[in-house]
């Protein structure tokens, strides 16, 4: 006899994923505990902690010391259209800030990164987004000055750069490139999130570009991986 | 120097970058001369000669009637995108077409039914049967990715006969006049539990893998697949490109 497909744990793990989107469930909601969640699919105590371990590790839920599971923070889910975290429906939970602004000559790094000569002229700006507990990404968004020519602090904090782009200087962003990496955060960029060295980050950067096909923007983003996710249509 | 030297000079160091710090993956097909000319407002027989240089130079390799590839050194960081199985090379969610050699394992197949997370998922009533296929996806025998897919039977009444470890499913699903043209994705990080790690051969227990969600559509608008894809995020780069133009 053919082995079965799916585990039991991995079968109750999507029965309780079901269940959690069916009876509208919302973050922060306490799931029944053990006990009743083996009572309710009629399976062992030890297969309903094999499946809460699961639900853990794609962190559908997350678990709090001697109280229970709860449904987990919901991710930000960034759709590859678009560019803008600051225009996203999800952003009302979001709060930002800018933190960084100044006028910068390419090194060797963003140079290669923005296929632009070394000491070219950018704008490099710095925005920390945060939820309602905690810093959840470091935007960093570089413009070269010919897109921006007379672009200062006072405009950079007015909106989000690529709405700045858009708006203020008539730009079209008509192709990107974008990537999703993972990476571990540095010294710096964990003191900003507040987070240990080496803690696991997504990183997700990309270049823009306008009709012409000069670049736009080179943005990275440091990202805490269990509250973001992206989202695309793709139709060949 | 002219003008153009210095441009060329540029153009070219940047390319080099680019293929030393994996922006271009060994074995990727680059945008077209025309394209790169383009992009830096260049005219093509500049950027041919670049890629002359670069190709005597070994970065590069031109395959006739296909166009210019990163050279592949003898092992690498392999494909990026997401391992699916469509021809269509540019764009989409999918590998383009890397060279290396990418075979399957089967983990196991069997039918689904009194589901209903899956039955939701593909938009299927609780006791309508639906076809699962748990595969490792190797590239030169590597593990790259672990995907579950599902499938409704009723699209696919035969599909048990096939063995998707030698035959591509989008091939047979083609077959079946269901093959999934428009894709719906959401791709996220998580944790690795224990046995994606011992599939993946990933190093250690909390390794973060990308998981990628694919509903799947065929040109008539039925749901014909669900995929859950753990990729490892060394190996398998994901990438997203719009192009609007």
């Amino acid at each position: 006899m053919k082995k079965k497909l799916l585990t039991l744990d991995v079968a109750l793990s999507k029965e309780i994923k079901y269940m959690l989107k069916e009876e509208h469930y919302l973050p922060g909601d306490k799931l029944p505990s053990e006990r009743k969640l083996a009572e309710l699919f009629h399976v062992q105590r030890l297969t309903v902690r094999g499946a809460l371990n699961l639900l853990l590790q794609d962190k559908t839920i997350i678990s709090k010391p001697r109280s229970g599971y709860y449904v987990a923070p919901k991710r930000i889910l960034q759709s590859i259209r678009n560019f803008s975290l600051h225009s996203e429906e999800d952003s009302g939970q979001l709060t930002y800030e800018l933190y960084d602004f100044k006028k910068i000559e390419a090194d060797n790094y963003l140079a290669s990164e923005m296929l632009l000569p070394e000491k070219s002229k950018i704008y490099k700006i710095v925005w920390l987004y945060s939820d309602d507990t905690q810093l959840i990404c470091i935007n960093t968004t570089y413009i070269p000055e010919y897109i921006y020519p007379d672009l200062t602090q006072q405009i950079a904090a007015s909106a989000p750069a690529i709405d700045l782009i858009t708006n203020n200087c008539q730009i079209t962003l008509a192709k990107s490139n974008q990537k999703v990496t993972l990476l571990y955060a540095d010294t710096k960029t964990a003191q900003i999130l507040n987070i240990p060295v080496d803690s696991p980050l997504m990183k997700y950067k990309g270049l823009m570009y306008d009709k012409q096909g000069h670049l736009a923007v080179f943005f990275e983003n440091n990202m805490l991986i269990d509250r973001f996710g992206f989202i695309r249509e793709v139709v060949l | 120097m002219s003008n153009d030297d210095v441009l060329a000079a540029q153009i070219k160091s940047s390319i080099i970058t680019k293929i030393k710090t994996q922006e271009y993956l060994p074995g990727e097909l680059l945008p077209s001369e025309r394209d790169f000319a383009t992009m830096y407002s260049v005219s093509r027989y500049l950027i041919h000669d670049i890629f002359d240089e670069l190709i005597s130079q070994h970065y590069l390799i031109r395959v006739h009637g296909k166009g210019t590839f990163v050279r592949k050194p003898e092992q690498n960081r392999v494909a990026l995108g997401v391992l699916n199985e469509s021809k269509n090379a540019s764009f989409t969610s999918l590998v383009r077409n890397f060279g290396i050699e990418i075979s399957n394992k089967c983990l196991g197949t069997g039918i689904i039914k009194n589901r209903k997370y899956f039955a939701d998922k593909l938009g299927l009533s609780e006791e309508d049967e639906i076809y699962g296929i748990h595969r490792i996806r190797l590239g030169n025998k590597e593990p790259l990715a672990i995907e579950f897919t599902y499938v409704p039977i009723h699209f696919f009444s035969d599909i048990d006969n096939y063995n998707f470890e030698h035959i591509s499913l989008y091939d047979y699903m083609k077959s079946k006049n269901h093959l999934p043209v428009k894709f719906n994705e959401t791709m996220v990080m998580v944790e690795a539990g224990e046995k994606l790690q011992k599939h993946l051969h990933l190093p250690s227990a909390t390794s973060i893998v990308n998981y990628i969600e694919f509903i799947g559509y065929d040109e008539n608008g039925n749901l014909v697949e669900y995929t859950e894809s753990y990729s490892r995020p060394d190996k398998l780069e994901v990438r997203f490109v719009t192009n609007d133009i």
